[in-house]
């Protein structure tokens, strides 16, 4: 076996060995590469700082545990931003576990001073996805009595300012697809063209060429895939955090990948040219 | 280092090293760590399950709201499937589910999925972006233009049409891979620095 077949057979083990130390290293030893905030990210960001202060958001935590990663430090950076505006939160989730996603990610906002049930609240997991988001969209409280505290939502004031989905100023989907949860599509179509309220995106890498089409249409104000997108977000609102911690190893990650198909590909063409020229027919 | 003290960490930690071992051969500690989570992943379907029944039903229920007893009756009927002479009952709260499931979705369908994304390519061509979508649209509807094929000097369209859908799924593909990197690097990070303390 030659070089060239050598490099189109490499043991898929050696790659894992290798994905390994690319990941491992960095996440020890961060080497500090520089983040560019890239359009997509200053868009998102612009927008939000055009709310008004003291306005109110809506949240969908709608990932499941696979995903935290992408959006967990996405929900972070983006509530940083709501809280120096003083922007009034209320979570729910589609998932379960996103539930308790928000609830780690809102503590952040008692940072600048926020007091729950007035300033925010975590209203919990739903079940039912659209319909139950229509409903929600129409009757917060119709759909939840009780927020994931186990306070009756009836007697939080942040609760008695929200009538339906008009009540918010930007709504926003932190989102891992629809498979089981609400999806970004649910999130459009109850949001942004049954209520009109704008609507932002945090996504998985993996949904962010299917939703980008909703930006490039003005029906989403803003789109964050990934966790690159956090480590941009977070520069931006000036909190490095896990996005930022994870950067260094996705540039060497990404590195590494680049270097396997150029290698592979290059070695598979110079293989081909290499042989010699098919005399033709069948025997 | 400063190896974390939490059971629970602990355990997260193992259970991610006995997925991962699957990488360099299947092994019994993987497939042991495979059904826990499947296992638990059911467990946690059922008492969510329950949960929300309480309180979407139940307790709103027992709280007066009689007119609740409808969807509860109905939500019984779908388990009419596994008594074979009453298996019809259950086409009954499908019927509703997929009404209301579709009347819900066409609310807005027609208009974000439909009209919007038509009126997005319908814009000002004074920028390579904007003839790229432009032409990146019609190109791609000609590859699914089957009524006849398109072919000798039509037949370029349907073919630039494809390179532009490749490059497509090209973009799609590096943030599939980019997704699957940061899953690694959660897990990574959860080893290495929750777990270990490094």
């Amino acid at each position: 076996m030659n070089v060239l077949e050598k490099l189109q057979n490499i043991d898929k083990r050696v790659f894992y060995l290798l994905m390994a130390l690319a990941i491992a290293i960095p996440t020890v030893s961060p080497i500090g590469l520089a983040v560019d905030v890239t359009p997509a990210v200053q868009r998102t960001f612009d927008f939000v700082s055009t709310l008004p202060e003291g306005g109110r958001a809506v949240i969908g935590f709608d990932y499941e545990p696979g995903d935290e990663i992408d959006l967990n430090p996405q929900a972070k950076a983006i509530l940083h931003q709501l809280g120096a505006k003083k922007i009034k939160v209320v979570a729910i989730a589609s998932f379960p576990a996103g539930a308790m996603f928000a609830e780690q990610c809102l503590a952040i906002l008692e940072e600048y001073g926020y007091e729950y049930g007035k300033d925010y609240v975590n209203l919990g997991h739903y079940a039912g996805g659209e319909a139950t988001l229509a409903a929600f969209a129409n009757q917060p409280t119709a759909i939840y009595s009780k927020d994931w505290r186990g306070n009756d939502t009836a007697s939080l004031p942040i609760m008695k300012e929200v009538k339906s989905m008009k009540d918010f100023s930007m709504a926003m989907t932190l989102n891992d697809g629809p498979t089981g949860g609400t999806g970004t599509h649910e999130w459009v179509r109850q949001a942004v063209m049954a209520h009109n309220v704008p609507l932002i995106m945090g996504v998985t890498g993996v949904l962010a060429a299917s939703n980008e089409t909703y930006v490039q249409s003005g029906q989403c104000k803003g789109i964050l895939a990934g966790l690159r997108a956090a480590a941009e977000y977070e520069k931006l609102v000036d909190k490095l955090g896990d996005g930022t911690v994870g950067m260094d190893a996705q540039s060497m990650a990404h590195l590494l990948i680049v270097a396997f198909v150029i290698l592979g590909n290059a070695a598979m063409f110079l293989s081909q040219k290499a042989k010699p020229a098919s005399k033709g027919g069948a025997a | 280092m400063n190896i974390s003290s939490s059971v629970g960490v602990w355990v997260g930690a193992i259970a991610a090293l006995g997925i991962y071992s699957v990488l360099v051969k299947d092994n019994p500690f993987y497939r042991l760590v495979e059904h826990i989570f499947v296992g638990a992943s059911a467990g946690i379907a059922i008492v969510t399950g329950i949960q929300t029944f309480k309180s979407q039903a139940w307790s709103p229920l027992t709280g007066g709201q009689w007119l609740l007893i409808i969807p509860i009756l109905l939500g019984v009927l779908l388990y009419a499937r596994y008594v074979p002479q009453y298996s019809y009952l259950n086409r009954l709260p499908l019927s509703l589910m997929m009404g209301a499931g579709a009347g819900v979705a066409m609310r807005g369908a027609v208009e974000s999925q439909i009209v919007g994304q038509l009126t997005a390519t319908m814009i000002k061509l004074d920028t390579l972006d904007a003839w790229i979508i432009f032409l990146g649209t019609l190109l791609s509807l000609s590859y699914f233009f089957l009524t006849y094929k398109l072919e000798g000097g039509a037949g370029w369209a349907p073919k630039l049409g494809r390179y532009f859908m490749m490059a497509a799924f090209g973009a799609a593909f590096g943030n599939t891979v980019m997704g699957r990197v940061s899953a690694a690097i959660g897990r990574f990070q959860f080893i290495f620095l929750d777990w270990l303390g490094m």
